[in-house]
Order: structure tokens, then C-alpha cells, then sequence
């Protein structure tokens, strides 16, 4: 039993997520308080107790004690647990701001996942189905977890009504693999998904239409697919957006996205994806700013050995991840700058020593 | 203060390492140096750990916990220069000496 002295103590609500999934990952309880004390609503929102009660599902022997004015919890992770979950999201939140959490504990899971969960599938604060589809699910494949591993989207959704429903597959590991991941290589393809549900569906050709106008300058193999949906499939609520891919030589992947926003013509959105796309692929590095955490995380549950990964600079998410990672698994990175005769490289080199992190739930199954 | 002034004296080559582990900076203002330094500094006054004054981080725009990263103004992508400034980084590209620091 940890005395409340030593478990990680943290305050405030934002990072909740990562807090979670390193308590649930390392085993060791841990106690979040003043979230949102001084706000004028006080304590937890709808979609972050949602968040818990879905932990909850997901795990078995998870103690989850919130305080009567829901600004502090107490969490005493169980076993990740696996299996068949369903779970209705808010629609106050996407359902990417519950499947990344997921995303990066069900490899330890104790049986396979079969996670079902229905909600809005793209919006403008959480990575969205198609992004974690095409690109948070091959950062998984950087370490080893590949087989059956994938997100099918069955119904798209659109904020506010949604009515969208994924279900995602993840095989159970026994280790992750170590990284070593230092060459970015060069660009090579460019993929990408325009979807339109509940508007004309020449709003995709036209998004289509916009980004190639400025992809195609670069290389030919530019691909961008318009994803049909129709009826009971394409949700509740009428949206559009662009999500883009680009992969280089070395399988680096960078991406991009953008969402209708109401007033907003197609090409607008197309252009703010598409230069979003760009800026992440002159950021440079081998793993691009949304993925940063992940593969992080990875590295330190890697094996017992050095894990090394090129990335741009880190954003302040995953600064506050690093500092967590510290309190929870007590690892730290070493973080240099790549040497580089071009003197305006900010691109870094993060090593770390694998915590040799063993699934011990898979063991029992 | 000096310690701050150390990290920040050569803005390009940040010691990352110090930043995030040894110091006390919210990770929003070791993205943002620079732009609030004054308010970073007088957190930092002091060696004393005992009585340290927390601040509420109340970070516009951050205070969703939110995974994808805000876009920042991408307003200079139109310019054609800069879409060709990145051409060396698709294999079509010609290696253009300084910035090809991959020879592949």
C-alpha cells in the first residue's frame, strides 16, 4: 500500500489524460486536486468523468474516488483489462480525446481489445478517427504492435449532433520494441481523406481540387481519396474537412487536418490543411507534433536497452508529458540538439533508457 | 534570474534538458520564451524551494487539454518562396549542399 506521501500528487485539470494513462501504465495511484477550483463551475467536466467511467470499463480493480465538489480524485489503478468495451461519448468532446488514452494503454491490455465508441469522429480540438486510423496506429507499428491492430470507422460524425460510431482492434503485447528511429528521409507520397456528410459530396471534390493545386508542385504521387458516407452512415449533423498524410522515404509521417467551419467555403479549409501540412513537414524530424507523447511513452516501456528518436522541438504538452514520465516511471530523457552543419536545425535527439516495462496482465490470461 | 538569462542567452540552442527537468517554468512559457519572459523570471528569483508562489497558469487557449496543437498563423504559406524553400525535403528536390544534412 502507497502512503499518500510518496504517490504522485498533481493539481489542475489540464493533462488529466496523460496522468491517467501513466498511473493506469506504472501501477502507482495517484491524486489530482484543485481541477478548476477557482473556475465559476467548479470540478470535473461531463467528457472528463466520462474519460474515468470508460478507465473504469476498461480495467478491472480501478478505485476511482472523486471529492463531493469533483475538484479532486483519487485514482487506484487495477489491471487493464481488455476485451469487448462499449462506451457513449459526450458530445462535449470527440471521440479522440477517448481513444487516445486508450490508444496507448490497451497494447498492455490483458486480452485483445474490442473497443466500440460513439460520438462526434472529427472535430477541431482531438485528433480525429482518420488521423489516429492513418497515422497514431503506424507509430504503433514502430514497435512492434502491428497485428490486428486496427480502427474501422463504421459511422462518421459531426459536432454537435454526431451519432458516429469506430471500433478499434489492438492485439496485446508482451514488450515493446526499442526504437531507433533517427533518419527523417525524404517525402515520397502524399495521402489524404476528404470527407463531406450531410452536404453536397462535391464539397470533398473541391477540397480535393484546392490542396492538389499546391501538393503537386512537390512530387506526383499525391493521392487524395473522397470518403463516401451515406445515410444512417454519415451521422446527425452536416461537416466536412481534409486530413492529410505525408510519408517519407523512411516511413516518417506527418500530418495535418482541418474541419469545416460554418461560413468557411471548402478551398479555405483545404488550404489551412494543406499549409498546415507543409509547415509540419519543414518542422522537420521523424515524428511529427501530434505524436510526440506517443512514441515517448514507447520508448521508455521499450525494453532494456537504448531507445533513440529525431523529433522536431518539443510542444508543451509534451514538455509537461517528459516532467510526468519523471514522476511516474522516475526515466528521463537525454535531449540534444542533432548535430547538423545547418546552424538553424532546432531538430533534437531524445535517447532514453528502456524501462524494460514486461506486460504482466498477459501473463495471467 | 541569471539562471534564466543562461538558458536564454543563445536563443537557437536551447538546453532543453535544463529546461524541462531542473526548472520551474510552465511548459507553456519554455515554448513561448521570450514572448512572457518577464513574468518567467520572477518565478525563478530564488533558490528556495519551500515558499515557491504558484501562479494560476491560466494560458489562453490552452486551458483545453486539447491534442491537437493549435495551428499558428499560416498565413505566409501563400508565398512562393517559402512553399520552394522546402523543396529539398521530397525526393524530387534537388540537394541544395547546406540543407540536405542527409546524404542518403
Amino acid at each position: 500500500m502507497a502512503h499518500i506521501g510518496s504517490l504522485p500528487h498533481f493539481s489542475g485539470h489540464q493533462f488529466l489524460r496523460q496522468r491517467l494513462v501513466l498511473s493506469i501504465l506504472s501501477g502507482k495511484a495517484v491524486r489530482i486536486d484543485k481541477i478548476r477550483a477557482d473556475d465559476k463551475d467548479p470540478g470535473l467536466r461531463d467528457y472528463e468523468v466520462s474519460l474515468l467511467r470508460l478507465l473504469e470499463k476498461a480495467t478491472n480493480g480501478t478505485v476511482i474516488e472523486i471529492s463531493v465538489t469533483g475538484t479532486a480524485i483519487l485514482i487506484k489503478p487495477g489491471i487493464i483489462l481488455g476485451g469487448p468495451v462499449s462506451h457513449d461519448c459526450p458530445l462535449s468532446r470527440s471521440i479522440g480525446y477517448f481513444l487516445e488514452p486508450l490508444v496507448m494503454i490497451s497494447p498492455f491490455a490483458k486480452k485483445p481489445f474490442e473497443l466500440t465508441l460513439r460520438g462526434i469522429t472529427s472535430d477541431e480540438n482531438d485528433l480525429s478517427a482518420d488521423l489516429i486510423r492513418t497515422v497514431t496506429l503506424p507509430h504503433l507499428q514502430l514497435f512492434g504492435i502491428s497485428d490486428g491492430l486496427e480502427l474501422r470507422i463504421k459511422k462518421r460524425g459531426s459536432p454537435p449532433q454526431g451519432g458516429g460510431e469506430v471500433q478499434f482492434l489492438c492485439p496485446v503485447v508482451k514488450q515493446a520494441k526499442t526504437l531507433n528511429f533517427v533518419d527523417p528521409g525524404k517525402i515520397k507520397r502524399i495521402r489524404g481523406i476528404a470527407h463531406a456528410v450531410r452536404v453536397t459530396p462535391q464539397f470533398s471534390n473541391r477540397m480535393i481540387e484546392a490542396s492538389r493545386s499546391v501538393l503537386n508542385r512537390y512530387i506526383p504521387d499525391v493521392y487524395l481519396y473522397s470518403d463516401v458516407y451515406k445515410g444512417e452512415e454519415s451521422g446527425k449533423s452536416p461537416g466536412y474537412g481534409l486530413t492529410l498524410t505525408a510519408e517519407s522515404t523512411t516511413s516518417a509521417l506527418y500530418c495535418s487536418e482541418a474541419i469545416s467551419k460554418p461560413g468557411v467555403p471548402p478551398e479555405d479549409i483545404a488550404m489551412t490543411a494543406t499549409h498546415a501540412l507543409l509547415a509540419e513537414i519543414r518542422r522537420g524530424g521523424c515524428i511529427d507534433r501530434n505524436h510526440q507523447c506517443l512514441v515517448l511513452l514507447m520508448m521508455i516501456l521499450g525494453s532494456e536497452d537504448v531507445g533513440r528518436c529525431r523529433m522536431g522541438e518539443p510542444t508543451a504538452r509534451t514538455i509537461q508529458f517528459l516532467r510526468d514520465i519523471k514522476d511516474f516511471f522516475g526515466i528521463s530523457f537525454k535531449i540534444v540538439p542533432v548535430a547538423s552543419e545547418d546552424d538553424s536545425s532546432t531538430q533534437l535527439l531524445f535517447s532514453c533508457y528502456g524501462s524494460g516495462y514486461v506486460n504482466i496482465n498477459r501473463g495471467l490470461a | 534570474a541569471s539562471e534564466f538569462f543562461q538558458l536564454h542567452s543563445h536563443k537557437q540552442k536551447k538546453d532543453w534538458m535544463a529546461l524541462i527537468y531542473s526548472s520551474k517554468l510552465s511548459p507553456h512559457q519554455i515554448v513561448t520564451s521570450g514572448v512572457d519572459a518577464s513574468s518567467a523570471i520572477s518565478k525563478l528569483d530564488d533558490g528556495d524551494d519551500f515558499f515557491s508562489i504558484r501562479e494560476a497558469n491560466h494560458v489562453p487557449g490552452d486551458s483545453l487539454d486539447m491534442s491537437k496543437e493549435l495551428l499558428e498563423d499560416l498565413s505566409n504559406w501563400a508565398d512562393t518562396a517559402l512553399l520552394d524553400s522546402i523543396r529539398s525535403l521530397f525526393i524530387t528536390g534537388e540537394k541544395s549542399g547546406s540543407t540536405g544534412d542527409n546524404p542518403a
